[in-house]
């Protein structure tokens, strides 16, 4: 029995090469030997698992049951007995059939016919090219491409460990060890990706190689130009233009490679335009060189947005117009396509040539040129005068004419949901979280659908309660949703426990989801306990969700009171807003019921209406309210009476009144009479951006410890900022201040929503989940400083952020204000937030701060000199590069109403004034900008301390022309 | 996700080739589907060479590009897809994530030329022939040929190149889906060069998350991340840069977004040349994970009016319901939902310019096509288990108990309402199509 035979071999570990030499089998006997052997190779190769007890726990071991020379052994007798399919499975994750047994015992007397094959597609990790030409010698095996390419890069250098150090030797010699490599295999490497840009020295080689002739020069010169057609990645594409300079071209070759150059340039990576545009610059002035083509080519390099390929394109048109007089109203026409690019010099360029070449009474190219008249910069558009006949297109003025700021709109108007099945539907979407407001409307709704829950109706609400568990005890991750979503699937949890024991059978297919659900999940056993909690013991991330949780416990109150006492927050209009009729009908409504209202609750809707004066429908309702000094807050509200002659005894009623009003004596008065600093709730603080040095703890490799190390960082801060205004009182303490009475009844005695707007840096870029953050922001719209403090303080001391969640952030928020921006007078900390989204290094949030200005610009709702002030002093420590704000300058505010350039010029004039006495770099664009704007408003002039300013600037260089057209 | 092979088999690589002067454009073809038994579709010259090879480089950035695969699936590229017939050709291609497509229409003076059979292909686009195409210059003679005219070059039937690629079936599917979308488009806005140019120019770099609206700002139209009022929607709008270097050669850009903004569609118009260029709702949905066209797909139509279709129709024709029915004697009223369950089932394109469907039968087997909607096949399934009970049916009004995973789904249609409590639709809203539920209940009130 051969098996037999076999299994002694595996057994003394005697060398198997002679019994596989022995073996004659015919088809059948084969079939069986391999069936054997399968059987007898899973033995050999079983692993034991082991467990040992250490004092860490339990440790985990699996070892071989046999030895590497037994494995090895089974490993031979496979290799001479399997078919493609079971060798494929055993050798494609190791490197057998490359090893020396193989190669040096076995191959020369048997070589399976999938082996060349298997090779290929394993791509053995010990296959070196050297190993890789010996084969192929041998004709074992015939390698495919991928696998050229995949060794070829390393042939050059060898990698070695000697006595524990790496050592890298450069032989490039084995190049030229076999003919094949230079006549085949190299070319393959400017076909694919092989990462062969990872190793430096390839370039070297080549460029030597080619220059001692083992390498045609014009083929390498070709293959290397064609590299930028073959869609490598821009590092790739860059390493190949880079061999190319080192080629260096003659310009003779250039001439006789333009073709192959012009393909080049529809490469999307801009050193390679650049690096062929160099070359065409050299020969552009030959005869030979393909100028037509060139021509046709340049309106695709002219709309670029690199400056350099720009540039570059206008120079060489420039030449060729030199040469060919023929051509130069054509070249002219072309150049008027890079009047289109918002970089002035670029535009003086290609008006230069205009202006040269150009004939003013030629028709057809003032035409062309008239098309670019509206995007043409001063500059530019004094170098071409004559050939604009008409004044540039008046900007359209009507924007800031009509528009008028209306936050309660139809059509913000939300949704009202009253019967069974508007309820269910609505409900079945909130933990999708589709809209912002819909966690607002679900506190309102969920209680009223409670009270229409019938013994026919309640199995509907199975597929809810079903997404609200899963919600709740899902480990996924869904980026769709924040945590107050999850709060609110904990909410919901809580109705299903009521419901399920009113309507048992009804809900019976939820329950057993449920009991099985909480069976599987016996390894963890937490989740029945969980689901078991009362929502109001449930933990919070952080304090900041506080707010909600307080409002999802009022609302699960009136869930089993089963009452429907009005919700006064639940916004009656996108996104957060209350509309000051409703929210008074809610107080009367509440009233009749003979309820409380909830304190949080009234703070957060008091402040979602949007400041409206006394009308007689708003002051009818309030007559009809009970408590007198409610009365007289919402009568001060709504305007409608002094605050000097108002009374305060329950100081918490007043605070967003006076926080919505924002009128500075009664804030005054308020905080003396309740004894009080309303700073935290104002987020009213002295800030500034200057370098800081701070100190962090860095490892130090060469020491191998921790060090400190002082790092000087520029850095906002805000100099006064209250992290904080609440802390706990203890039992104890609370029980003492009662007997002692020594709390002032008046003062402001902390029970307001702003002690829980605190979150910590931690916190935010990691807790506060994205979409969770803009709902913070709407708990207060009218007074979104305190909560952008906290984002400028922990987020924004820097103009780059920490991780992507913080840019999402971000995002997100300048989203959500631009929703809520609906008033001029908000404090200096909503308008340095909006400035450090203006200069933040995410471009979406930069985009986002234009839209904010631009919307508020047409609204009349902006505060340009502040908004100025925040930029000009955050610059002032050199907060951000200029560039960032100049780019949106130009792109996105610059000349989109009349109106818009007017304020446009107002807010670089506040910039300008609080700058350094020393120039930051990225200075220059700015007052260029700003130049243009004043061309567009002669008569308006520049402030005395934009002047003065100025006039220190002057002693720039660089600055002194464009101040000298300023001033 | 379900992979089928897809093995591309043609006779030579496509190749570009000068002689006497002349550039030969040769697009090696290959049908899963053999129709016909010519070798060639067209042979002859185009008009506007310089622009359409640029097109053309363009629709191979666009079938080789992916926005939400991994560097493996995205080296696997599949081969666009070329329509000859009635005086038209039309290149179509997909990106590998299926949410970008393009199409290049050479319009009917594009070309001059014999259309010696009509029919669709797919055509081998190589990365040489790629490289040679940047080098068509504007006043070139391009001549192409989509499959070999002279046959006796190679041994008929015998296959020289050989290319196996997993072909994805969202791929097809995403093909069959944004012809539905295409026909749910409406025309928005049209372009100068100057302001296409000016709108591009307002791309964010990298990729962007964020959705981004078309806005016009004083005298310029532009991309701003801020939802603006009746503004175009572009989500993944990093997509479009695909076409940027395009923008510089094109006469003018129309816009048509979907009506419910779940894509966008942009017209690049040439001299006697389109490329529509149409991005899904975001980057990472695909347009084959819509449901748009389910619910023409739960119509029974008989296979004879199928069949009866495919013979009266030839490539790149109008599709005209009324004459179909006529000449196949079929009633009128069955054709209703036809036009959307052909183009699901890959028989129909639709042309944006012209405003209606042409036939055009996608070369791929139909059962791969028709195996493709995952929600189509979870309704059937729902009604074979018999778990769909409609509890009341009134003039206008159904509702209906779906068994779900765990629990029962409440269905309700009232008029054009139609809502479940399942979780794709609470999260959809029936944005993306309607869910299985409600197909389910829909198919069974049909047949009620």
């Amino acid at each position: 029995m051969l098996i037999n035979e076999l299994k002694e071999i595996v057994k003394i570990e005697k060398d198997v090469v002679s019994f596989l030499k022995s073996l004659s089998l015919n088809r059948k006997e084969k079939t069986a030997f391999v069936k054997e052997v399968k059987e007898l190779r899973n033995i050999v190769f079983e692993r034991k698992d082991s467990t040992k007890k250490t004092k860490w726990g339990i440790e985990y071991s699996s070892n071989p049951t046999h030895s590497d020379q037994q494995q090895q052994t089974m490993n031979l007798v496979c290799f001479l007995l399997y078919n493609k399919t079971d060798a494929r499975r055993i050798f494609s994750n190791n490197n057998f059939l490359i090893s020396k047994k193989v190669i040096n015992e076995i191959l020369p007397w048997f070589a399976p016919k999938w082996y060349s094959d298997l090779v290929n597609e394993a791509n053995p990790w010990d296959l070196d090219y050297d190993l890789l030409i010996y084969l192929q010698e041998q004709e074992y095996l015939e390698p495919s491409k991928e696998l050229i390419i995949a060794k070829l890069p390393n042939a050059i250098v060898d990698s070695t460990w000697v006595d524990g150090v790496h050592k890298v030797s450069y032989k490039p010699e084995v190049l030229l060890r076999n003919e094949v490599t230079l006549e085949t295999h190299i070319w393959y490497l400017f076909e694919e990706d092989s990462g062969i840009n990872f190793l430096d020295v390839w370039i070297k080689t080549i460029v030597d190689f080619t220059s001692k002739g083992h390498l045609n020069r014009k083929k390498v010169l070709i293959a290397t130009i064609y590299t930028a057609t073959k869609g490598f990645n821009q590092t790739l594409s860059g390493w190949f233009f880079e061999l190319l300079l080192k080629l260096n071209p003659t310009k003779e070759e250039v001439l006789m490679l333009q073709d192959e150059l012009f393909s080049a340039l529809n490469s999307p990576h801009s050193k390679v335009v650049n690096t062929v545009l160099k070359y065409f610059k050299i020969a552009a002035i030959a005869k030979e060189f393909k100028y037509i083509i060139f021509i046709e080519n340049a309106s695709i390099l002219l709309s670029s947005e690199v400056k350099s390929v720009v540039n570059s394109t206008l120079m060489i048109l420039d030449k060729i117009a030199k040469t060919h007089k023929s051509l130069q109203i054509d070249i002219c026409k072309k150049a008027t396509e890079a009047l289109l690019n918002t970089d002035e010099k670029i535009q003086v360029r290609a008006a230069k040539i205009i202006n040269k070449y150009g004939d003013a009474t030629n028709e057809e190219l003032a035409a062309e040129i008239e098309m670019y008249t509206d995007a043409l910069l001063y500059a530019s558009k004094e170098i071409i005068s004559d050939y604009i006949h008409t004044d540039p297109t008046e900007l359209e003025d009507d924007i800031s004419e009509t528009v008028e700021m209306e936050v309660l709109s139809e059509h913000t108007r939300l949704p009202v949901y009253e019967t069974f099945d508007d309820l269910i539907f609505f409900v079945s979407q909130v933990l999708a979280n589709n809209e912002m407001y819909h966690i607002d409307l679900l506190l309102m709704y969920l209680p009223k659908l409670n009270l229409l829950i019938t013994k026919d109706n309640a199995s509907r609400l199975a597929p809810i309660l079903k997404r609200a568990f899963d919600l709740s005890f899902s480990h996924e991750w869904n980026s769709q949703i924040g945590y107050i979503e999850s709060m609110a699937a904990l909410y919901i949890n809580d109705l299903g426990k009521e419901i399920v024991k009113k309507y048992p059978t009804e809900l019976s297919n939820f329950w057993k989801y449920r009991d099985k659900k909480f069976k599987e999940d016996t390894w963890r056993n937490g989740s029945k306990k969980e689901y078991l909690r009362r929502f109001e013991s449930h933990s919070i991330p952080y304090y900041v969700y506080n707010l909600h949780r307080f409002l999802f416990a009022y609302s699960l109150g009136n869930i089993r009171n089963k009452r429907t006492i009005p919700v006064l927050s639940t916004p009656t209009h996108a996104p957060c807003w209350i509309a000051p009729e409703v929210f008074l009908d809610r107080m009367l409504d509440i009233q009749k019921q003979g309820g409380q209202f909830n304190l949080y609750d009234f703070q957060i809707g008091l402040g979602r209406i949007p400041l409206t004066e006394m009308t007689t429908e708003i002051s009818r309702k309030i007559d009809q309210i009970n408590e007198k000094e409610i009365r007289l807050v919402l009568r001060y509200h709504f305007g409608g009476i002094d605050f000097d002659n108002c009374k305060i005894i329950e100081s918490k009623f007043w605070l967003q009144s006076i926080l919505t009003r924002k009128n500075p004596a009664n804030i005054t008065r308020f905080e003396t009479i309740t004894s009080t600093n309303l700073q935290f709730q104002i987020a009213m603080y002295e800030w500034s951006c200057k370098p800081r040095e701070n100190t962090y703890k860095v490892y130090d490799y060469q020491s191998r410890k921790d060090v400190k190390k002082t790092i000087i960082e520029k850095q906002l801060k805000f100099n006064n900022f209250i992290r904080k205004t609440h802390t706990y009182s203890s039992p104890l303490e609370k029980i003492k201040n009662f007997f002692n009475k020594k709390v002032n009844k008046k003062a402001f005695d902390d029970d307001n929503i702003y002690k829980f707007i605190y979150f910590k840096r931690e916190q935010y870029v990691t807790t506060i989940l994205a979409h969770d953050d803009i709902k913070f922001l709407y708990l207060a719209p009218n007074n979104p400083g305190p909560y952008l403090a906290q984002i400028i303080h922990n987020n924004m001391k820097e103009s780059k952020f920490y991780d992507e969640n913080s840019k999402k952030n971000m995002v997100n928020v300048l989203k959500g204000l631009y929703e809520i921006w609906y008033r001029k007078d908000y404090s200096e900390t909503t308008y340095l937030f909006l400035a450090t989204g203006f200069l933040c290094s995410d471009k979406v949030a930069r985009e986002i701060a234009a839209e904010i200005w631009i919307k508020t610009t047409s609204e009349h709702t902006m505060n340009h000199t502040l908004l100025g002030y925040a930029i000009g002093k955050l610059q002032f420590g050199e907060y951000a590069p200029m560039k960032r704000f100049t780019d949106i300058f130009g792109l996105n505010m610059f000349n989109i109403s009349k109106t818009h350039n007017l304020h446009l010029f107002e807010l670089t004039d506040a910039i300008i004034k609080e700058m350094n006495d020393t120039p930051m770099r990225g200075l220059k664009k700015l007052l260029e900008l700003f130049l243009e704007l004043k061309r567009k408003f002669p008569n308006i002039d520049i402030s005395v301390g934009v002047t003065q300013k100025l006039r220190i600037w002057k002693t720039s260089k660089t600055l002194e022309k464009v101040i000298e057209k300023l001033i | 996700m379900a992979t089928n092979t897809l093995n591309y088999q043609y006779n030579a690589l496509s190749s570009l080739q000068n002689t006497n002067g002349q550039e030969n454009l040769l697009l090696s073809k290959f049908n899963e589907v053999h129709k016909g038994n010519s070798p060639c579709f067209f042979w002859g010259k185009l008009n506007n060479p310089y622009e359409l090879s640029r097109c053309l480089i363009t629709l191979s950035n666009i079938v080789q590009s992916s926005f939400n695969l991994s560097p493996f699936q995205l080296g696997l590229l599949k081969d666009p897809i070329v329509t000859a017939g009635n005086n038209q050709i039309r290149f179509e291609g997909f990106s590998h994530c299926a949410g970008v497509y393009a199409r290049v229409d050479v319009l009917e003076n594009g070309q001059d030329g014999e259309f010696i059979e009509n029919g669709t292909t797919n055509v081998d686009f190589n990365t040489p022939l790629i490289s040679e195409l940047g080098k068509i210059k504007k006043n070139d003679d391009l001549i192409l040929s989509v499959g070999k005219k002279e046959v006796g070059f190679h041994k008929e039937g015998e296959s020289f190149i050989e290319r196996k690629v997993p072909l994805p079936t969202k791929w097809i599917k995403g093909l069959t889906t944004v012809q539905h979308y295409f026909s749910e488009s409406d025309y928005a806005l049209t372009l100068s060069r100057i302001q296409a140019l000016q709108l591009f120019k307002s791309i964010p770099s990298g990729k962007v998350k964020t959705d981004y609206f078309l806005i016009k700002r004083g005298s310029k139209y532009m991309f701003s991340p801020l939802k603006a009022k009746n503004a175009v929607c572009i989500g993944g709008i990093h997509r479009l840069k695909l076409v940027q270097p395009l923008i510089p050669l094109i006469n003018e850009l129309k816009i048509y977004p979907q009506k419910d903004m779940q894509s966008v569609t942009f017209i690049l118009c040439f001299n006697e040349l389109n490329l529509v260029f149409s991005v899904s709702r975001d980057f990472w949905r695909g347009f084959s994970g819509e449901g748009a066209a389910l619910e023409a797909l739960i119509e029974d139509l008989p296979d004879s009016l199928v069949k009866a279709f495919d013979n009266y129709s030839f490539t790149n024709q109008e599709f005209n319901p009324t004459l179909l029915s006529f000449e196949a004697g079929i009633d009128i009223s069955k054709i209703d939902k036809l036009a959307t369950k052909l183009s699901a089932m890959g028989l129909l394109g639709y042309d944006l310019d012209k405003n209606g469907f042409f036939y055009r039968r996608l070369p791929f087997k139909l059962e791969r096509i028709l195996s493709l909607n995952p929600r189509l096949k979870g309704a059937e399934k729902l009604l074979e288990e018999n778990k769909v009970n409609i509890t009341s049916k009134k003039d206008n009004e159904i509702e209906a108990r779906v068994e779900g995973s765990g629990v029962q789904h409440y269905v309700i249609l009232k008029g054009e309402t139609q809502k479940c409590t399942c979780t794709w639709f609470s999260r959809n809203q029936g944005e993306r199509g309607v869910c299985k539920h409600i197909l389910a209940v829909k198919k069974m009130a049909k047949s009620l």
